[in-house]
């Protein structure tokens, strides 16, 4: 029996690395391959300090997290911003180094590792056989699988998923990604050097053969096998990875070092397979559907749209300067330089409170760059950028976000492995379930604004036209429909002026009607708005007001009118008659 | 590891520290460091082609490495195959076996999205690693966990002025910097060049004017592979052939390609691999020879983070303006 309890015990610690992975592969699109090292600091951290130091195995594990999370911080400070190739390298390089330095310092004991660890004691008593360590081993699991859950299936887990699918998209959204994935990593790091360190109470020793680049791939394995962004998958990877030893064992009749040989071919084997032909793993990504407030769906008063669209203006009421509504952005002399060619040059342009503002121009006039620009996606080499009076020139794109300009993007970059509505959602802010302390802390006040959100969200899908309890993932959508959900992301921010780049590309026919006039009921909610399109059609129905741009500079400005008066602008945007 | 570590092998801290003044030792490591370069370029170029041509995160480049090494040790060791002939057929089997990576497992991954497609393939290499190194393990290393490799007898050769090689570093310089100077000049002056230039440009434009981008990533699976082999034997004659030891050397070439850029030319590559060899032995003056992996890894991480920081752009623009 004790041997079995032993296979148990492996199986419990190793779901705790499996889950803590999943967290990082699955759901933040972190690809970690350092599990092993940082199990490692959290194993020899606690086989020094128990047998040097001469702690307490269980104030030596406490200790071993926290050197976990502090290693964790100190590695994804500099790679996480870096390509997935490159955070590839760099924790994979770490799993061999942490080899290299345990198996050649003679402190940690070589290759041979610490060993004579003391047994654990709780509550009075030793964990002395397999059997005594698994009530224990299966609290802590919980207590892991549970942390991890909840930090996947929730708000912060949405924009940990969201951030894995479009980092740029929810930096668009307000909100910071780098601290995110910071935060995530140094947790799993402390959650895998937790498994470490029972990993050595467990065997009562700390050898480098334990946490060799081997073990990363077996819990990669396990994470692949369950399936990728499913909790429940990691622990069932763990299982059934972990059980293969014992039956070849035993049904083979092969001696443990025999099976031990036999397994990685089984596991290679077996990966190959899995991600060739099952790439979801055995249990299919899953996650709960928001819930909404009793209700369901807000009404479009409740969001601060109406349904009714407001007369044009007669073309001849906006015509004088001094009757226009105030200022809200203005762009002062902006320029921008990639290598040698000068993207934008010089551009001054002004939104106005409740208008709707069209940049025109040929393609490779600079449209697209100066809505980076302004949002700092990129960073000016000149110019001012003022939002309300306040100079928002160098600031990130989140920040610009949350003062209230957003955007959408010619690309969409929507989240497509979230639904519709999951993608709406995450326009809004939720501070609490944003903030994995309150994640654990505040439930409530987490759940109650999600609610909120759903239903907002449902309001908005409503409003663009979309299905909004749709349960698909966003991306199988046709594009037509990514486009309206992507517009409906960008209203739900609430945002008090909207930069739209090219909401009009690549739908017809009657779609083309709904979203000019969803763009006029946004105007008739006061908002501003700036679009870049191709359609004369489309800017003459919408815009106030017309900024014409060639190579990077504003050539001229008027109503789309006066613009199209002029024949040089006509012939500069569809070439000349002959 | 470190090829060439025999030579100047400080045992104690003071006589590294007595090592640390006498710099009458820097024209022998240089040498040294050359012949353990010459490898790390030729690794480097295999493995920045794969990643940067055919877009493969190759991870099972250590174990074709490794398969190299036994292919020669076993034939020669166990059945007396003349050295040279095991050596050749090192390159066959591993080249073979990069073909067959890169068509059966690797090009049908690859039609997935994006960040899918890198994952997945990368998934599968380490499952490839995994069951191939265990299958190594099980058939050739069961009694012995490390086979020798009589390549040649490695004698020292004096160069004078006290300088000195060995038979094997001769060769490495001879073999390696011989297939490195060849990839150099093929790549710069040869339609080949051109072609693997743009298919690592634009696959789609090369498709369109009659290029088969699938043709190539063969033929670079091929040839990088079974100079993956060649280095595996190589290594096997130095050392011995042990299951893991492919692992650091695709780490060091690794991080040639990541240094040397993704859009370098294959003489930045080559140059960058020589380098890492003589920093890798010149480190053995200041610590124990075990952990020069330290020094590349002290080198790739701080490259990185200044990546990270933006500083090479902001240096890029400082030299234009």
């Amino acid at each position: 029996m004790e041997y079995w309890f032993t296979y148990l015990d492996e199986a419990l610690i190793y779901s705790m690395l499996a889950v803590s992975l999943n967290i990082l592969l699955g759901f933040s699109g972190i690809s970690s391959v350092g599990s092993a090292a940082f199990a490692a600091i959290g194993g020899y951290t606690t086989a020094i300090l128990t047998l040097n130091a001469g702690w307490d195995p269980i104030p030596a594990l406490c200790f071993s997290i926290a050197a976990g999370a502090v290693a964790g911080i100190v590695v994804s400070a500099p790679i996480l911003a870096l390509a997935d190739e490159y955070v590839m390298l760099l924790t994979m390089s770490l799993s061999i180094l942490v080899i290299t330095i345990t198996s050649g310092t003679n402190e940690l004991g070589g290759t041979q590792g610490i060993v004579g660890l003391p047994f654990p004691t709780i509550a009075g008593r030793e964990l002395f056989k397999p059997s005594d360590f698994v009530p224990f081993l299966i609290g802590i699991a919980i207590i892991v699988a549970l942390i991890c859950w909840r930090i996947g299936e929730s708000p912060f887990g949405r924009v940990l998923r969201a951030t894995r699918d479009d980092e740029l998209g929810v930096q668009s959204l307000g909100k910071s990604t780098f601290p995110t994935k910071m935060f995530v990593f140094s947790a799993m790091c402390a959650l895998t050097a937790l498994a470490g360190s029972l990993l050595v109470l467990f065997n009562g020793i700390a050898s480098p053969s334990l946490f060799s680049l081997n073990q990363t791939l077996l819990i990669f394995a396990m994470v692949i096998v369950g399936g990728l962004s499913s909790i429940p998958g990691s622990v069932v990877g763990a299982f059934l990875i972990i059980a293969v030893s014992p039956i070849l064992e035993t049904t083979l009749n092969l001696s443990a070092d025999d099976s031990a040989r036999i397994r990685p071919i089984v596991f290679g084997v077996v990966l190959i397979l899995i991600v060739r032909f099952r790439p979801q793993g055995i249990v299919k990504e899953r996650h709960r559907v928001p819930r909404t407030v009793p209700g369901g769906a807000m009404t479009l008063a409740q969001l601060g749209v109406s349904d009714r669209v407001r007369v044009p203006l007669d073309a001849a009421e906006s015509q004088s300067a001094a009757e226009r509504p105030p200022v809200v952005l203005q762009v002062s002399s902006l320029s921008k330089r990639f290598g040698g060619v000068v993207a934008v040059d010089g551009l001054t342009l002004q939104l106005r409170q409740g208008e709707i503002t069209a940049l025109v121009g040929a393609n490779g006039a600079g449209k697209s760059t100066v809505f980076n620009l302004i949002t700092g996606a990129i960073r000016p080499d000149a110019g001012e950028v003022l939002l309300g009076g306040e100079d928002i020139t160098y600031q990130s794109p989140p920040a610009v976000a949350r003062k209230g300009m957003v955007r959408s993007f010619q690309d969409l970059r929507i989240f497509p492995e979230l639904t519709p509505l999951e993608n709406v959602m995450l326009a809004g802010r939720n501070r609490a379930g944003e903030n994995p302390v309150a994640l654990f802390l505040a439930p409530r006040s987490v759940s109650k604004r999600d609610r909120q959100l759903a239903s907002e969200g449902l309001a908005w899908l409503e409003f663009v036209g979309i299905e909004p309890t749709s349960k698909v993932n966003a991306g199988s959508l046709a594009f037509a429909q990514q486009k309206q959900v992507a517009f409906a992301r960008v209203l739900a921010t609430k945002a008090n002026i909207f930069l739209l780049d090219e909401p009009l590309s690549g739908i017809e026919g009657s779609a083309v009607d709904e979203m000019l006039s969803l763009i006029e009921k946004i105007r008739e909610s006061g908002r501003t708005i700036c679009v870049v399109e191709h359609s004369i059609q489309a800017i003459s129905r919408l815009a106030d007001w017309a900024y014409f741009m060639e190579t990077g500079k504003v050539t001229a400005e008027g109503t789309i009118h006066e613009l199209l008066a002029d024949q040089r602008l006509t012939e500069a945007y569809f070439g000349s008659a002959n | 590891m470190v090829v060439g570590r025999r030579y100047a092998r400080p045992t104690t801290l003071t006589e590294r520290r007595n090592k640390l003044v006498d710099l009458t030792l820097l024209p022998q490591l240089l040498i040294t460091g050359l012949a353990a370069g010459a490898p790390l370029a030729v690794l480097g170029l295999g493995i920045s082609f794969i990643l940067n041509v055919a877009n493969r995160f190759h991870f099972a480049y250590a174990v074709t490495i490794t398969l190299g090494g036994f292919v020669s040790a076993v034939l020669t060791e166990n059945l007396g195959v003349p050295p040279v002939l095991s050596l050749l057929a090192a390159a066959l089997v591993t080249g073979l076996f990069g073909v067959a990576t890169e068509v059966f497992i690797y090009r049908p991954l690859a039609k997935r999205p994006g960040n899918a497609a890198l994952l997945s393939i990368f998934i599968s290499a380490l499952g490839l690693t995994l069951a191939l190194e265990a299958a190594i393990q099980v058939l050739f290393a069961r009694q012995a966990s490390a086979i020798g490799f009589p390549l040649v007898q490695d004698n020292p050769i004096p160069l004078g002025l006290g300088l000195r090689t060995s038979t094997l570093d001769v060769i490495s310089v001879v073999v390696f910097g011989g297939l490195s100077a060849i990839a150099v000049i093929v790549l710069r002056y040869t339609r080949i060049g051109q072609i693997v230039r743009g298919v690592r440009g634009n696959p789609m434009m090369a498709r369109a004017v009659g290029i088969r981008p699938d043709t190539v990533y063969v033929w670079i699976f091929l040839i990088a592979s079974a100079a993956a082999g060649l280095v595996g034997g190589f290594m096997a004659a130095r050392y011995a052939a042990t299951p893991g030891m492919g692992y650091n050397l695709l780490f060091s070439s690794f991080v040639v390609a990541f240094l040397a850029g993704t859009r370098a030319p294959a003489l930045r590559i080559v140059i960058v691999g020589l380098g890492l060899g003589v920093v890798q032995v010149v480190s053995t003056l200041f610590i124990p020879p075990n952990l020069t992996n330290l020094v590349v890894f002290g080198i790739l991480f701080v490259y990185l983070v200044l990546k990270g920081l933006g500083l090479f752009r902001m240096l890029g623009a400082a030299g234009r303006a």
